[in-house]
This record gives structure tokens, sequence and C-alpha cells, in this order.
């Protein structure tokens, strides 16, 4: 389990989000809502460790959390994926030897997220919804502790999210906490948090 | 990724080979030069001056001649063999006995010292002869050498040309290939550089990519290694006579693998811009 206290994000000039406290277990479904620029992805990419400008203590099971203590993936609004190379090729490329079963579960998650028949098609050919899908099935399937998955409402509508449900659940049964951040609340879940003025609040 | 390994390795294979064969190149333009060296001293020492010197002034004269530098020896025609000579020479055989009687001239063949005999030293040979004048005849003639001088000299040329500029060729060609080395794996990490971030951001495992790095940054090996051996290899089956530089062999592979790997910090620094 994550927890913050006290927490101090420094942005670009005088910008700070403060996070008193954030507790995160596993297999949760958290959201974050605020506005434009107030400092949603930059908690996921302090929480991933790829931004290190912060004050405050972020403690994993009770220890500092550092780089290598958790396994947190982000999905940030850049896209992570080959553009020339086929789905297949993308959806392989964290790992090193993959299992029959691996196999399977990543070609059950395709085929419910509709991108199984385009397994050897060029990622460049697919919809914004679509790779960022191909994204989520190649994170949940590496059993992360967190997924980070930054603007969610701006890739997945009501429709993707529906085809999204079993990796969903895939993650929630692996225990891998999904931390998504949007500008509008999208599902009436305990978990929400809002940013407000530059604090992160409770729902 | 996979193509521009296999260009780096291509295009250092043939870099490298260029590189050892301006060594090679040097042995055996050296070897050449020297065999036709001996074979034009030889040519000069084939061809003697013979002097013919009255009988009063000889020893003096024999001493003076044997102990110049550019003398290799000094054959002394005896009387006998001089009137044999003769004889044969003019068809005079009923007329020995009576040649056996003649006071004839002492005469002295004298064969060159070649590496010391030049264009100079033919010039001190007839001066030195010229104190001697009116005592001495002397059948000599520089004609005889001059082709071989010329041509002595350019060997020296040429050879001293090798011996000033040579060095400068291949190890600027050396300081060449680390250039070069340097350049393709910048641009080879800076291409995969997308990749590793895609593969990060992925999920990949970093000691993977750190691992990867490692064996591409050692790839630089490959061509020199496959270039010595195939050179260890010709040189042992054909026997031939050309020695492989292993120490600047060596040296160039520990600098083309340190250039390697400080490839990766100039590309971690963004140096490269």
């Amino acid at each position: 389990m994550i927890e913050i206290r006290d927490l101090i994000i420094q942005g670009n000039r005088d910008f700070q989000l403060q996070v008193p406290e954030l507790k995160i277990s596993s297999g949760q479904f958290i959201q974050v809502v605020g506005n434009n620029n107030s400092g949603k992805s930059l908690l996921l990419k302090v929480l991933s460790f790829e931004y290190r400008e912060f004050k405050g203590e972020i403690e994993y099971n009770g220890f500092p959390a550092k780089s290598g203590s958790y396994k947190a993936l982000l999905i940030s609004s850049e896209t992570a994926l080959l553009p020339e190379a086929s789905v297949n090729r993308n959806i392989f490329l964290p790992f090193q030897r993959v299992t029959k079963r691996k196999k399977e579960t990543i070609m059950g998650l395709l085929k419910n997220t509709g991108l199984l028949s385009s397994i050897n098609d060029p990622v460049y050919t697919l919809s914004r919804s679509e790779k960022k899908s191909l994204e989520l099935v190649r994170a949940v399937v590496q059993l992360p502790h967190y997924l980070l998955l930054d603007d969610y409402d701006t890739y997945f509508d009501n429709h993707s999210l529906n085809k999204l449900s079993a990796v969903f659940e895939f993650a929630a049964k692996s225990g891998t906490t999904i931390m998504v951040t949007s500008n509008q609340q999208i599902e009436n879940l305990s978990n929400n948090y809002i940013i407000n003025g530059g604090v992160l609040e409770k729902l | 990724m996979k193509l521009r390994l296999l260009i780096q390795i291509f295009l250092l294979f043939i870099l490298i080979l260029v590189n050892d064969g301006l060594f090679f190149g040097k042995q055996q333009l050296a070897r050449y030069l020297s065999d036709y060296e001996v074979e034009l001293q030889e040519k000069i020492g084939s061809e003697p001056a013979v002097i013919l010197i009255k009988n009063a002034a000889f020893e003096n004269i024999l001493t003076d001649i044997s102990n110049q530098y550019y003398v290799k020896s000094v054959k002394v025609i005896e009387h006998k063999e001089l009137v044999e000579l003769l004889s044969e020479q003019y068809r005079l055989t009923d007329s020995e006995a009576l040649l056996q009687d003649l006071s004839l001239p002492r005469v002295i063949e004298v064969s060159f010292n070649s590496a010391h005999f030049l264009e100079e030293e033919s010039g001190l040979f007839i001066k030195n002869l010229k104190s001697y004048e009116g005592i001495t005849r002397i059948i000599y003639s520089e004609d005889n050498y001059l082709d071989s001088w010329k041509i002595l000299g350019y060997i020296d040329t040429v050879r001293n040309s090798i011996n000033d500029y040579w060095k400068y060729l291949y190890y600027g060609f050396g300081v060449l290939i680390l250039l070069l080395v340097l350049a393709i794996r910048i641009e080879i990490e800076k291409a995969a550089q997308p990749f590793w971030l895609i593969y990060g951001r992925a999920g990949g495992n970093m000691k993977y990519r750190s691992l990867k790095r490692i064996i591409s940054g050692l790839s630089i090996a490959l061509p020199l290694v496959i270039v010595f051996a195939l050179e260890y290899y010709l040189i042992s089956k054909y026997k031939l006579t050309l020695e492989i530089d292993a120490d600047y062999f060596m040296i160039r592979l520990g600098a083309c693998i340190i250039i390697s790997f400080m490839t990766l910090l100039i590309i971690r620094k963004k140096k490269y811009v």
C-alpha cells in the first residue's frame, strides 16, 4: 500500500500541488478529477518515479518509496507504441519470454477489446482509443502494482469502456490498482478525488 | 536497428582491412625495395675497374686503393695470367714464350663495395687516381653504373618518404577509424533512443536495455576480431612472409571499445547535438 502524507509537488513556475493525505491499497480503482493544468499528470508521474520535484513523504508498505519499490506503469497522453510495428510486436514489446498461458491471456484480452482482428496491422492504422486500449492490455498483463492512466476520459467513452471491462476485471483480479485521471467524473466510485485550488481532496 | 548494426560491422570490416593493408603494403614494399637494391648493388659490384700500374709504384698504389672505404676487393692479375689473357685475346699462342719475357705493367681489378659506391665515390675514385697520372691507366666508365645509381637514388627517396610519412598515414587512418566509430555509435544509439524510451514506458526491463546496449557497444569488436582471424588464417595457410601488428591491433581494439562506450555517456548527456 502506498501512503502519502504532506506531499507538495513543485510544477512549472509557481505551480504547486498539495496532497495532504492519500492511501492507495491494492486492487482499487481510483479516479482523480481535475481541470486542465491542475497537476493530475504530475501526481501520476510522481507515483511512477518519472518526476522527482516534490517534498513530503511517500511510503510503500511502511518504508520510504523509491524507484523499484513497486511496479507502476504510467499510460500517459504520449503514446508508448512503435507506430510502424504491428499490434503483435507492440503487445509483446516488454517481454523477453512469454509463456503459453500468458500468450493466451493476452490474446483473450485483445479479443475482448476488439484488437485481435488487427493483430498484424501497424499501430499507426489504429484509432487513438484503440492505441490506448492496446497500451492498457499490455500494461495489465505485466501484473503491475499500480496502473496509472492519465486523461482517461479523453480516450475512452462508454462504448469503449464496455469493451475494456474484461481488462479492468483482469487487473482487479491480479491485485493491480488502477488510478485514472480525468477532467470530469465518469463513474460514481467511492475512491474519487478532486484537485481543488491546488489541493487533492477526497470526494 | 539490425541493419544499422550490420552496416556498422561491414563498414568497420572494410576500414580495418584497409588500415592493416597499409601495414602489410609497407612490409611488402620495403622487402621489394630491399631486394631490388641488393640486385642493383650486385650489378655494380660485378663491374670492376681495371687499372694498369707501372711496376715501380705498384705497392703504394695498391695499398692506397685497397684502403678506400668504397673498395670491396682488389684482385692482382699476375704476370702469367696476363700473358695468357693477352695471347688468348689477340691469338698469340705461338708467341706466348716471347710475351712471358716482356716487361708488362701490373694490372689490378678493383671491385667496389656497392653499398658505398655511388656517384660521389666514383668522383673520389677518379680524383684519387689522377694523383697518380703518368704511372697508371684506368679502364673504367661511370656509364656502367649510372642507371643503377639513378634507381638506387629513387629507392632511397621512396624509402625515406615511406619512413617519414607512413606512420602519419597508418596511425592517421586509425584515428579516422576511431572518429568513424564514434559517429556510427552515436548514430546507432540516437536511432535506438526512441525505441528504448517506448520500451521503458511499455514496462520493459531496464536491465535488458542495459544488456542490449553493452552487447551493441561490444559489437564494435566483431569486425576487428574477424579481420584479425582472417589475416592470421591467410598468413598461416599461404605461409605469407607478413607480420601482423599485434600491439597496434590490441590498442585499436581497446580504443574502439572505449569510444563505443563513451558514446553512451555522450548520448546520456545529449552532447551530440
